[in-house]
């Protein structure tokens, strides 16, 4: 079966200019990711500021293309596809955004911003057809035909990101990439967009590629868990190893440092703050708030290497 | 007697004929020393309540209140240059984004020197180096990692947990009585969260100061103070102990807060979401706020507002409220 | 496209509320500001004013009543209702010529605004979506054009160019180039790392209808603006051109020049300058008070 995303050591790396005497520095936003996705199933990649998710959904929704490394979307190498392959591509792969009051056009009626989509990439479909199927992508997402000739500053949060999760559908992708799409919701829309999420899924066979910080929501709807650290992958594992045996020191920081209602534990925090991205340290990125951390870990990056049924960067597990 | 008492406090927004209900006679008192939290979604009113105890509330907002009195004083029936004098000094507060709440023109430095020359000791506000050397020692209350080179530092320079340790050193640097946090970490990383709650905790063990905590979040609620109110569309639902309100809650609000939970879902495909939304400040049901979504709902809470009841150490909004494990069902009937 | 099962959690059509449409609101808001809606009253007077001029004129503006020359407005000593502002030099009527320059005055403002936006609008959205080399090239060559006093680059622009309104026009619109360069490119910078920009982008969209058709709406609010502002500018520069007798040429009459003809008269006969000078100043605040009305009106709407 061919895997719906493949990505093979994904690097993107900014040059920063410091200053008229100074060279200008290297930011390693994503540092040699690899991954996979099925189509069909869900991974959530957990990480905090800096760890290069969001850098991630701008690479595989192909907006930005890597400094190195390779990426297949359907089995096709993004990287040498032509103009009529990356439009193929395009109704492949969506968006979801975090913020539902950044991701809609605000000049626009609803009726156009899902038909955009369909505008661009289906250009024989006539008006009325497109209106007809953002009317059916509104009713997916629970939304009456009213919302069409209204304007996005007339909707609340959570109705504004079923709206944006109505646009991704238009194309009826195989991937939808969900950055954060319920961090800026109240707790109670959240667990609404969620289960829509999740009823789409089973409804159409979309995949997921599920950005969030939060353990708890991954906890709920993700199949595959993959965390990140400053631009890098150091663990990843099917949810319920993860949760069950995390292996990665950091992975084991994150959720003792997340504080849930019941079991009433307080949360450890870490300790130290993450390195700045302009100086990274050398071996390990972890190894200045590691608990374990030992000589080697100062000096040699560990590679992501299979332990049990976990992949997993760390010298010391296993 | 209570270190904060509020009283019947009403804020309105909009135009005197359609007021917008912001907060809708909320009752909260905190004593010294006490860490109290305010749990809501948006529109709930929780930041609202803070913002007019600090008297923050600017014009069209109307604040109304039967009493808000800190240590026994009214601050409403203060001038504004006493109220100020108190508010500041012995009431602080610290915001959800530490980046938007520091001046981007000044250093580190001189931001917490502010807070000393208004409200500080006589020394400080004369002496420069005073100021600066009491800056210092704040910075290392706060733990932030090479104080010394931070201190003149500029905002854009911090990340966003360090800048919320600054925002917190400036909240302390005149030792308040109580210290209003309002979703102080809500921006933040859960690593650094975890951080700045432990130093919260910490500063009100050793200062002996007051907390309100005002969050969306309930897990973060749920560990950092010993008592919450619920507030729903400017209303308080329930008020309780923690972690008896969270372990067996009496409203179905609070009920539904936590069912909506992931972690409340393991193992179940649907997580058990409330339907609807808040209601909007035009279309306020006559009776109970929540009646239109309640899965409890009955006759007389569409029509009848439920008054406040008191228990022990705890407060309720409903006619039906749930009934925990082994007491008798009491009817609410008040 | 995919089944249609709806994702039923309870929540179904949610009742969106009855809210004032954006036209309404933008209406309310543009009513509070007393000295907008002066404004408005006064620029639409004007409009009147210009489209009617040949019923509401008494007389023909280039007619000369050679026996009533310097004739003094209606309510001096010697003055008629005749000719009730006065005459100039050359015996014509004063009113009719002030109403016919109000047409010459509006046209001057809006051909010039027209052109000088639609180039700036184009090549600011060209400097700020593609950014690079075309954006230095652009900004700096706006830069230069900024260097100089507008005055002195009209009046360079017209000498090359030759006298006359048509001229005097371009040359107003030359000058007025880099601000809505600069104010355009500021603009898109700001919208293009947008969310909605990418989910344009991720939808396939190509560059030119990412920048026409999703970004250059939402520049529309300073632009707009700047646009009624530079009426008044272009209005003030014409005359300034006229003035010096590089616009309009006589017997045009337009205000500027009926100014520069004047001139020697300022003691003799004070109305033949004061009154082509208060219909410059009339309408600059007319439009300057729109402008700022629709500021107010239009930005703190459109950060939402």
């Amino acid at each position: 079966m061919t895997l719906l995303v493949e990505a093979q050591d994904l690097a993107r790396h900014y040059t920063v200019r410091r200053g008229l005497w100074r060279s200008p520095g290297t930011v390693r936003a994503l540092d040699g990711v690899s991954l996979a996705i099925a189509g069909g199933t869900t991974l959530a990649v957990v990480g905090e500021s800096g760890s290069g998710k969001s850098t991630l959904a701008r690479a595989v929704t192909m907006i930005e293309a890597p400094t190195a490394g390779t990426l297949r979307i359907d089995g096709v190498d993004v990287g040498q596809a032509d103009r009529a392959a990356l439009a193929r591509l395009r109704t492949r792969v969506q968006m979801v955004f975090q913020n539902p009051y950044a991701s809609l056009n605000p000049r626009k009626s609803i009726a156009a911003l899902l038909g955009e989509p369909l505008a661009i990439q289906r250009a024989t479909l006539s008006a009325r057809a497109r209106r007809t199927a953002a009317r059916e992508a509104l009713a997916r997402v629970g939304l009456g035909s009213a919302a069409l000739d209204r304007y996005p500053h007339m909707f609340s949060g959570g109705q504004r990101q079923r709206i944006a999760i109505a646009r991704a559908l238009m194309l009826a992708p195989a991937l939808v990439v969900a950055d954060e799409p319920v961090a800026a919701l109240d707790v109670s829309i959240q667990a609404q967009v969620l289960n829509l999420l999740m009823d789409l899924k089973d409804s159409s066979g979309i995949a997921y590629l599920f950005i969030t910080h939060n353990l708890e929501v991954v906890r709920h709807i993700a199949d595959e868990v993959a965390v990140m650290y400053f631009g890098r992958i150091v663990e990843r594992a099917a949810k319920r190893t993860l949760f069950e045996a995390p292996r990665h020191p950091y992975t084991q920081v994150l959720l003792a440092a997340t504080p849930t209602l019941a079991p009433r534990r307080t949360p450890t925090p870490p300790r130290g703050e993450p390195p700045s991205p302009l100086a990274p340290p050398a071996g390990c990125a972890f190894h200045g708030r590691c608990p374990l951390a030992v000589d080697r870990c100062r000096v040699e990056v560990p590679a992501l290497r299979q332990v049990g049924e976990t992949w997993v960067a760390c010298h010391l597990a296993g | 007697m209570a270190l904060l008492d509020i009283e019947g406090l009403s804020v309105a927004f909009g135009r005197p004929d359609s007021p917008i209900r912001a907060v809708d006679g909320v009752d909260l008192a905190i004593e010294p020393g006490e860490t109290v939290g305010l749990v809501g979604e948006s529109g709930s009113g929780k930041s609202v309540t803070a913002l007019a105890v600090m008297g923050l509330v600017d014009p069209p907002g109307r604040v109304v209140a039967r009493r808000i009195a800190f240590a026994g004083r009214d601050l409403a029936a203060l001038t504004p240059a006493a109220r100020r004098a108190i508010v500041g000094k012995d009431i602080a507060m610290i915001f959800q984004d530490p980046l938007a709440a520091l001046d981007p023109c000044y250093t580190v430095a001189f931001q917490i020197g502010e807070a000393l020359r208004r409200h500080g000791t006589p020394d400080e506000r004369r002496s420069a180096r005073r100021r600066r050397a009491r800056a210092l020692e704040l910075l290392a209350q706060v733990e932030i990692p090479d104080a010394r080179a931070r201190l003149d530092a500029w905002p854009h320079q911090l990340s966003g947990g360090m800048a919320q340790r600054v925002m917190i050193a400036i909240a302390i640097a005149c030792k308040p009585r109580l210290l209003i946090a309002d979703e102080p970490t809500t921006a933040l990383d859960v690593t650094v969260q975890a951080q700045v709650l432990e130093l919260l905790a910490r500063l009100t063990r050793e200062h002996g100061m007051a907390l309100l905590l005002i969050s969306h979040d309930l897990a973060v609620v749920a560990q950092s103070v010993s008592r919450v109110a619920v507030l729903y569309a400017g209303q308080v639902m329930e008020e309780g102990r923690v972690p008896a309100i969270f372990a067996s809650p009496r409203h179905p609000y609070t009920r539904a807060l936590i069912d909506a939970l992931p972690e409340h879902n393991v193992g179940r495909a649907r997580l058990a979401a409330l339907p609807g939304v808040v209601p909007s400040a035009s279309a306020r049901p006559p009776g109970c706020l929540l009646a239109p979504r309640c899965p409890r709902v009955r006759e007389r809470c569409r029509i009848e507002l439920p008054r406040p009841a008191h228990g022990e150490g705890s407060v309720l909004r409903c006619f039906y409220p749930l009934v925990p494990r082994g007491a008798v069902a009491a009817d609410m009937g008040t | 496209m995919a089944d249609a099962t709806v994702a039923s959690d309870g929540t179904g059509a949610e009742p969106l509320d009855a809210v004032p449409s954006r036209a309404r609101a933008f209406i309310a808001s543009y009513a509070q500001n007393r000295g907008a809606v002066a404004g408005l009253v006064l620029v639409v007077l004007l409009i009147l004013c210009a489209a009617f001029a040949d019923v509401i004129a008494p007389h023909p503006p280039n007619l000369q009543y050679r026996d009533v020359t310097l004739a003094p407005p209606a309510w001096a000593d010697g003055g008629s209702w005749r000719f009730p502002l006065g005459t100039d030099p050359v015996g014509r009527d004063m009113l009719s010529r002030l109403i016919h320059g109000t047409r010459l005055s509006l046209a001057i403002g809006l051909v010039s605004v027209a052109i000088s936006l639609s180039l700036g609008v184009l090549l600011g959205l060209l400097a700020g979506f593609f950014r690079g080399l075309l954006d230095t090239v652009i900004m700096r060559a706006m830069d230069v054009m900024l260097a100089l006093p507008s005055l002195l680059l009209a009046i360079a622009v017209v000498a090359i160019l030759g006298p006359g309104l048509v001229n005097a026009m371009y040359a107003i619109a030359i000058v007025l180039l880099p601000h809505y360069v600069r104010l355009t490119r500021a603009a898109v910078i700001a919208e293009s790392g947008r969310d909605y920009v990418t989910a344009s982008r991720i939808a396939g969209a190509g560059n030119a209808r990412l920048m026409f058709d999703t970004i250059l709406p939402n520049c529309a609010a300073p632009l707009i603006v700047q646009a009624t502002l530079g009426f008044s500018n272009a209005i003030l520069d014409a005359a300034a051109l006229g003035f010096l007798g590089l616009g309009a040429q006589p017997p045009t009459p337009e205000w500027g020049s009926m100014l520069a003809s004047a001139l020697e008269f300022i003691q003799r006969a004070p109305w033949v300058v004061t009154y082509p000078g208060l219909a410059i100043l009339v309408t600059v605040l007319a439009f300057n008070l729109m402008g700022d009305g629709l500021r107010d009106a239009l930005d703190p709407k459109l950060r939402r």
